[in-house]
């Protein structure tokens, strides 16, 4: 059965004191215990975030000190010509000259003058210009620098007659291309 | 110190909460408007001559008591003279029904003895919690058992529910309306209706209640 509730007494603090429940008084200090507990551990929480803070806003401004002293390096702006106009100095500085010129003088006997030698970087192509007395010493010519193993494919491009030199010459052109790295 | 008011003193009445009730104030002024009803025509003021405590309920009937206002603020100037604490302040029934009400069988009434006067608690058969009071005069040949079966027979009757088949009893008189000869706490009247005496209340002398008609009558002594 249910308590009644029922009592006339005066309601003052010793007598509430006197009706709370044992039970409640436990759950009561148990609470009080955990809510102190509680705002401590907020306190020293506290205490923390404001010495993070601190510490953050120390090494914030040493960064910012470090960033003005070190001006950021500004990023080359390059144009596509530009840059393509450097790529291709860079290629043309990168040909070998030297094995290209030493695989062709390598092949040019006496009786062909070599009058002017182009290389095209970019195609690993080597445009050549020479003189022969005949036809045959031309075709021997190229099938000389076929033979060499720097290149893998040597054309004749053009040949004339030059009527100007009383020698008559055969005049021609042919283009070489050496075995390059990145083909 | 607890204080024991005898039941005559005191006016036990039940109120239905207002099914609209929101807040206590409409259940106080449900309990205002039903003592007002009852013991308004006494020619005393309810508001002001009488406190009124219960056992608040919002949801189902509850039990109320009116005690003259003279008689609590007495009480307490006595107690402040003679530098006591007053800690409880109970009519008692409610103080015997608090003391008692682990043992109450289930579908029994309660019944709270004092001296000459017996206060029958109804209960529901099913519920756990006092559904009506009435307040009986023991005459002079109240001691047979077949007088309190018939004011029990009465009282639901008159309640509109089942008659109980056993009757819990607490108070100072724990030898009513039970077999002397079997000197036991225990008696049947009638076939399926048994009387249970709970204990004699107050239990021991020195510590029990103060009864405040004694100590009214100027002579306080605690029984």
């Amino acid at each position: 059965m249910k308590r009644l509730a029922i009592d006339f007494a005066p309601r003052t603090l010793r007598c509430a004191v006197f009706r709370t429940h044992p039970l409640a008084w436990l759950i009561g200090c148990a609470s009080i215990a955990v809510g102190l507990s509680a705002g401590f551990s907020v306190l020293d929480l506290s205490k923390q975030v404001d010495l993070d803070l601190a510490q953050l806003s120390h090494l914030q401004g040493k960064a910012r000190d470090g960033a003005a002293a070190k001006p950021m390096a500004m990023a080359a702006k390059v144009s596509e010509g530009q840059a393509n106009a450097v790529n291709n100095a860079i290629a043309q500085l990168n040909v070998p000259w030297r094995d290209v010129l030493d695989a062709v003088e390598g092949a040019t006997p006496a009786n062909i003058g070599l009058l002017a030698l182009e290389p095209d970087a970019r195609r690993n192509v080597v445009r050549g210009m020479a003189e022969a007395r005949t036809s045959g010493d031309m075709i021997a010519y190229i099938e000389a620098l076929r033979k060499q193993g720097y290149f893998d494919v040597v054309i004749l491009t053009r040949h004339e007659v030059n009527e100007l030199d009383p020698n008559k010459p055969l005049r021609f052109q042919f283009e070489a291309r050496w075995r390059g790295e990145g083909r | 110190m607890r204080v024991t008011l005898s039941d005559d003193l005191a006016r036990l009445f039940m109120v239905t909460p207002p099914q609209n009730s929101a807040r206590l104030h409409d259940i106080k002024a449900a309990a205002a408007m039903r003592f007002q009803t009852l013991y308004g025509d006494l020619g005393v003021d309810p508001q002001h001559d009488w406190c009124v405590e219960a056992d608040w309920q919002a949801s189902r009937p509850f039990l109320a008591c009116a005690v003259p206002r003279r008689l609590i603020e007495a009480l307490c100037r006595a107690a402040r003279e003679h530098g006591v604490q007053v800690q409880a302040i109970e009519p008692n029934f409610v103080a015997a029904w608090n003391a008692a009400r682990g043992r109450i069988v289930k579908g029994a009434w309660f019944g709270a003895v004092h001296e000459d006067q017996l206060t029958l608690g109804a209960i529901g058969p099913s519920a756990a919690h006092l559904g009506a009071v009435r307040s009986l005069a023991i005459p002079a040949g109240g001691q047979e058992p077949q007088w309190i079966e018939a004011q029990v027979a009465r009282t639901a009757l008159q309640l509109d529910v089942p008659v109980p088949q056993q009757l819990c009893i607490s108070g100072n008189r724990h030898q009513l309306w039970v077999d002397r000869r079997k000197n036991s706490t225990a008696g049947t009247t009638r076939e399926g209706f048994t009387i249970t005496n709970l204990e004699q209340w107050p239990v021991a002398a020195g510590a029990g209640p103060v009864y405040a008609a004694v100590l009214l009558a100027g002579k306080a002594e605690r029984t």
